[in-house]
């Protein structure tokens, strides 16, 4: 399904951006589907820092621009190892998956170098496993910013790479002292990856 | 008909195995801490802490065997340099048995072979305040000031079998606490033996060297609870008594 809108997508965007040249700031469609390998982390003292930062992945589809604004959706997978099973408990692994929209900002350096900034805003879900079972999840709400560097090889293709910090808030119980421990997370994470599609 | 009989039951078998699998909440955190000290209650670092919990095996007449059992180390550490320690795991559901163990060999590391072990037991998540259980302190010994304490029941009465429901208090090696149930027959396994077919039973204990031990034991027919205060000194000593 996915792949269709993404095809579909395509195809209809390069027609849309032809006819958009008249007027670039114009609002109009477009897909823009972004792959990228993802290093994720945390700071401060949070459950998450209780962890080393294994492996991450995600994909964003954005779906219409205006004013050098584009607008879209994602998933992120990140895959932190437990290390300090005081805190984490004694799980091999904890993911965080996370589900937003986001809206970037297109700020062209050259005519194929852009910086785009972000900001970004959904719904997290960090679950706790080792390869035989889960020690449970927790849900929570996630808003992040981040820039990309952006560098556009072909009309349909670019490579980009770019840091992101989020902050995740979950409603999980835990004893007063350490509420805020397990309430008030944060990522930080850096990527790079691949853009297809056309954004002009 | 047999065909489906047989999955029939296999389709049950199966659902009763994964009844047998420990649980957690993942959004609700426990938090465990205490302290832990030396005889002369002075705070000792480095002791490590394992939290154990199991999910035990059942009979099944059902099936073939027994079911399959779950047990995790959910969590572990070691006591910091004022002898606090504390642990915070996920809240567990459908468990037997959650246990602490204090100074034996964890994934953070060995156990102190200097000093004695403790294992606390029959710990209940209902019983948190605030998400917390508070473990206050607990005293382990230097195994070199320990002496060899064997505690002797006589003429315990035929219809026990030997199973004597028996506490023990005092800086004991090997010790185990239970919360739910101070009484117990079973604890000791490896420490008791029996003699003129379970009339006399024998406990053999390493303990601290200069201390007051109490022994409890509770009479099965009147409930009633017998105490005996044991001095121990320097040597060795058996400790004779009647039921």
């Amino acid at each position: 399904m996915y792949a269709f809108i993404l095809l579909a997508g395509s195809v209809f965007a390069q027609d849309t951006v032809a006819k958009s040249q008249r007027n670039p700031n114009r609002f109009r469609m477009c897909v823009l589907s972004k792959i990228y390998y993802m290093q994720p982390g945390s700071t401060g003292n949070n459950f998450l820092s209780a962890h080393k930062g294994n492996f991450g992945a995600g994909t964003e589809l954005n779906l219409f621009t205006v004013y050098n604004f584009y607008f879209g959706i994602g998933y992120n997978f990140s895959q932190y190892n437990v290390s300090d099973a005081s805190l984490a408990a004694n799980a091999e692994h904890t993911n965080v998956n996370t589900y937003f929209a986001k809206v970037y900002y297109k700020l062209p350096v050259t005519e194929k170098f852009s910086i785009n900034p972000a900001i970004m805003a959904g719904q997290t879900s960090i679950i706790q496993r080792t390869r035989r079972k889960e020690y449970g999840d927790q849900e929570g709400n996630l808003f992040g910013l981040g820039v990309d560097a952006e560098y556009e090889i072909a009309n349909w293709f670019a490579i980009y790479a770019g840091a992101r910090y989020n902050w995740i808030f979950t409603n999980t119980e835990a004893a007063a002292e350490y509420r805020d421990y397990f309430r008030k997370l944060n990522q930080f994470n850096v990527s790079a990856g691949v853009r297809f599609g056309i954004s002009k | 008909m047999i065909k489906k009989i047989f999955f029939l039951i296999c389709f049950a078998s199966f659902l009763q195995a994964c009844d047998d699998k420990i649980y957690y909440t993942g959004d609700t955190r426990i938090l465990l801490q205490g302290r832990i000290l030396n005889q002369n209650n002075e705070p000792l670092q480095g002791i490590p802490l394992t939290i154990f919990i199991e999910k035990g095996e059942r009979d099944g007449w059902f099936i073939i065997g027994p079911s399959l059992a779950d047990e995790d180390v959910i969590s572990y550490t070691t006591t910091d340099g004022n002898g606090y320690y504390k642990m915070i795991i996920p809240k567990p559901e459908n468990y037997d048995n959650i246990s602490m163990l204090i100074n034996q060999s964890s994934p953070a590391r060995e156990q102190n072979t200097d000093y004695s072990n403790t294992v606390i037991t029959d710990i209940s998540i209902s019983d948190a305040e605030d998400y917390t259980l508070n473990f206050s302190e607990q005293k382990l010994f230097k195994l070199q000031d320990s002496v060899a304490l064997t505690i002797t029941v006589n003429n315990v009465p035929d219809y026990l079998n030997g199973n004597l429901p028996t506490n023990f208090s005092g800086l004991i090696h090997n010790k185990i606490i239970t919360l739910d149930e101070p009484f117990s027959y079973n604890l000791y396994l490896e420490s008791t033996t029996y003699q003129n077919n379970y009339s006399t039973i024998k406990y053999t204990f390493t303990v601290a060297k200069n201390q007051v031990l109490a022994f409890k034991y509770r009479r099965n027919a009147s409930n009633e609870t017998v105490e005996h205060l044991i001095t121990v000194g320097n040597e060795p000593l058996n400790y004779n008594l009647n039921y």
